[in-house]
């Protein structure tokens, strides 16, 4: 069975690294994007099965990633888990409610993080 | 005659004014006043209403005997003709039987008294005229009050009405027509459509003016005679512009508080993105990803990453803070209970204070500034969360090395409280400018600003310190700062004491050790090879002391707090009120739930439950013992100090 793709999207270039190592780990493939508009362009070109996207972004943040999402009909429906600096309590139903699968804070707990990755794609 | 001793009477001889057509009458009249002596009278006659008129224009009259009946004048209107031209002369009138009637009538329209002419009460002619007079200038005297009192109403700046019993307003000064926006036409006469507060008592009342303006004004009542009857004086005050201004402040204040919210939600925000990537990299460090790490640098991870995890949970403090409904910091938040729990443990402040010290040396020596603490050999332990006495501690010790001069020293004092044995005091002095006394009382508010700190250095965000105390209060110790311009500062904060004794009473009834349920079981939790403990273990220990928590009976059995910090593993500790059956069945469950426990079975940490002497014979209530639970709390300590010493050894 080939390995799920997850495709990373955070403007923090060391965030990225980061996970990038911490994800291929645990055997996923990685694909990265850092600003909104790489965003959907990489949701459509690299065909990712997961996405962690950040809320903050230069062109266009995660919300309006999301949006632009439901327009392309191949994209729709990959899982989205939301990791951002910013404050659950302003943010996180808003999240859920614009389709995400799940919404992180950073730090997040890495355990806790791969477990909902997990449960995203399904596997056990 | 004898009158009363009063000193209107040392006056001159009264003048009399008799209008009389009967000349008879007046040459009786004049006889029998001619005698009296104290006081005298003067008498003068007419004949004719229009003759004693000239008389009374020509003034220097005291008194008027008024015949009802004249050639040019009879009736009530004899009397009115009289009034009209002088009110404030007193009158008596001279009538006949037959007009007795029309004699009180006059009574009511100003006159003093009657006489009834040809009766005996001729005799009392002089004294009758004489409390006329003295009837007549209390009057004039009350009369002139009255002006005056109105008068002083008329020209009050503030608006005052007088309303009778049934809410009739009856007066109003014209401050009032301002305020109402009326005339006072059409005030006066009608109902006072607001409720009148008791007598002395404040009311706030909202006034719609003609043109539709809100006015809200104080009302202040007193009860006064007014007209001779009982009536409110209700004075009122505009107040609409006052509770403009404390609203407009307020809201200023509100807003100033939100700019701060909107301010530490930013910051927050910021610290957390670089804190993400160190959490990161340090987790993929120890996690083994980026390559084997050996003892050491696994060791210097672990700190690294606690100190992640402290300043984590800093920062959820400070967007928690910033919250409006910051009062539910330590609350348990509906959001986010896990943040905000305090949980208390038994801990060695020293150890605590030891540890902030070595987070804080490199700061304080780049301020120059040197770091001692000192503690009695014998300090008790305390009852506390360490991690939130830690940020007590760097809270307060970053302060004093903040302000100390360099080449000071900022000192950390650990001692029982002086005031009350069951508490620990900490004090953290330093040498600086002091704190002034208005400062010192609000310096632990939320979001408090000195505005006569002397250097800008000294002003924070006001929350530092509003944390420390929002932990302390949860301790139920308190805090405060002793302070002076020549000495410096003093922070002290107190935290109870750990005692054994106060946590077993609710189990350590005289019904459970007569029947001698008692026992006590320890669950010591360990690696199968020792080894240093790691995060992922903290999450195993964690679980298992929920697991411990919800198999014991409450009020019958108490899962203790961690008694002490071991290296390699834990180990907890139940006192057991429950009879021998319910304690075997105690650790049947406990061992159910474990085996239930993904987290535990995937992990080399593995359980041991003993029921370690599960009875204290010794302590049974026997003729010898007199005191079976101070016995049973001295058997768990030494208990409890053999098991940890036992596995701290194993761990050297």
């Amino acid at each position: 069975m080939s390995k799920k793709r997850i495709l990373i999207v955070d403007d923090d270039k060391d965030l990225l690294k980061a996970l990038d190592l911490r994800l291929k780990a645990n055997n996923y493939d990685t694909t990265f994007a850092a600003d909104g508009y790489e965003a959907t362009r990489a949701a459509r070109n690299d065909s990712p099965d997961l996405i962690i996207l950040d809320i903050g972004l230069p062109l266009g943040d995660g919300f309006l990633v999301m949006d632009r999402m439901k327009d392309f009909i191949e994209v729709a429906d990959i899982p989205v888990i939301i990791l951002t600096a910013r404050d659950p309590e302003a943010n996180k139903e808003r999240s859920l409610k614009a389709g995400a699968f799940a919404f992180f804070q950073k730090p997040a707990d890495n355990d806790e993080l791969l477990a909902s990755i997990r449960k995203a794609l399904g596997e056990n | 005659m004898n009158y009363p001793e009063n000193q209107s009477l040392q006056i001159d001889a009264l003048k009399v004014l008799i209008i009389e057509d009967d000349p008879d009458y007046t040459g009786l009249v004049r006889r029998i006043l001619a005698r009296s002596v104290q006081p005298e009278f003067e008498v003068t006659s007419a004949l004719r209403l229009e003759d004693g008129l000239t008389f009374l224009s020509q003034g220097n009259i005291d008194v008027i005997l008024l015949d009802m009946t004249l050639p040019d004048s009879s009736g009530i209107d004899t009397l009115r003709s009289v009034v009209s031209r002088k009110r404030d002369l007193p009158i008596v009138m001279l009538t006949g039987h037959s007009d007795e009637k029309l004699a009180i009538q006059a009574l009511h329209e100003g006159a003093q008294d009657y006489l009834i002419k040809g009766d005996n009460e001729i005799a009392l002619l002089a004294r009758t005229i004489f409390y006329a007079v003295e009837r007549k200038r209390a009057q004039v005297a009350l009369q002139a009050s009255d002006d005056r009192f109105r008068q002083m109403i008329e020209k009050n700046a503030d608006p005052i009405i007088i309303i009778d019993r049934h809410f009739i307003v009856r007066f109003a000064n014209p401050a009032v027509a301002d305020l109402f926006g009326r005339h006072l036409d059409e005030l006066i006469g009608t109902v006072f459509g607001f409720p009148i507060p008791r007598n002395e008592e404040h009311l706030e009342i909202e006034i719609i003016d003609h043109n539709g303006n809100v006015i809200v004004a104080e009302m202040r009542v007193v009860d006064i005679n007014w007209e001779g009857r009982k009536a409110h004086l209700a004075s009122l005050r505009d107040i609409t512009e006052h509770k403009r201004m404390i609203a407009e402040l307020e809201q200023t204040r509100q807003q100033e508080l939100q700019m701060k919210d909107v301010f530490l939600s930013k910051v927050s925000h910021e610290l957390r993105s670089p804190l993400s990537v160190i959490h990161q990299f340090t987790t993929l460090l120890l996690d083994g990803i980026s390559g084997t790490v050996n003892g050491d640098q696994q060791d210097h991870l672990n700190i690294i990453f606690r100190n992640v995890k402290e300043l984590t949970a800093m920062i959820d403090d400070l967007l928690q803070v910033a919250r409006s409904e910051i009062n539910d910091i330590f609350k348990v938040s509906r959001h986010n209970p896990e943040n905000v729990r305090v949980v208390s443990e038994r801990v060695i402040l020293p150890e605590l204070v030891g540890e902030t010290l070595s987070m804080l040396r490199t700061i304080a020596a780049k301020n120059d500034v040197q770091l001692a603490a000192d503690s009695p050999e014998n300090l008790p332990a305390a009852h506390a969360d360490p991690q939130r006495i830690r940020q007590v501690l760097n809270n307060l010790i970053n302060n004093g090395i903040k302000y100390a001069p360099e080449n000071s020293t900022v000192n950390i004092h650990s001692r029982i409280d002086p005031e009350d044995p069951g508490f620990i005091r900490v004090s953290v002095s330093d040498s600086g400018n002091g704190i002034s006394a208005p400062d010192r009382e609000k310096i632990f508010e939320y979001l408090y600003q000195s505005d006569t700190a002397i250097d800008d250095s000294r002003k924070g965000l006001g929350i530092g310190l509003y944390i420390c105390r929002e932990i302390v209060e949860r301790h139920g110790g308190r805090i405060w700062v002793d302070s002076n311009s020549s000495t410096g500062s003093t922070f002290c904060f107190t935290i109870p004491v750990f005692s054994l004794e106060t946590l077993l009473v609710p189990i350590l009834t005289p019904e459970a050790i007569s029947a001698e349920n008692f026992g006590f079981i320890t669950v010591e939790v360990f690696p199968d090879e020792n080894r240093p403990l790691t995060n992922q273990d903290g999450k195993v220990l964690s679980e298992i002391w929920d697991i411990l928590k919800y198999c014991v009976m409450p009020d019958l059995d108490l899962v203790l707090p961690r008694m002490g910090r071991l290296d390699n593993g834990e180990i907890f500790f139940i006192a057991a009120g429950s009879p021998p059956e319910g304690i075997k069945a105690m650790i049947r469950r406990i061992n159910a739930q474990m085996r239930q426990c993904p987290r535990l079975g995937d992990s080399d940490l593995k359980p041991i439950i003993t029921s370690a002497s599960a009875r204290f014979p010794e302590c049974a209530v026997t003729g010898d013992n007199q005191d079976p639970a101070g016995c049973i709390i001295n058997q768990l300590k030494t208990l409890i100090t053999e098991k940890i010493n036992k596995r701290s050894h194993t761990n050297e």
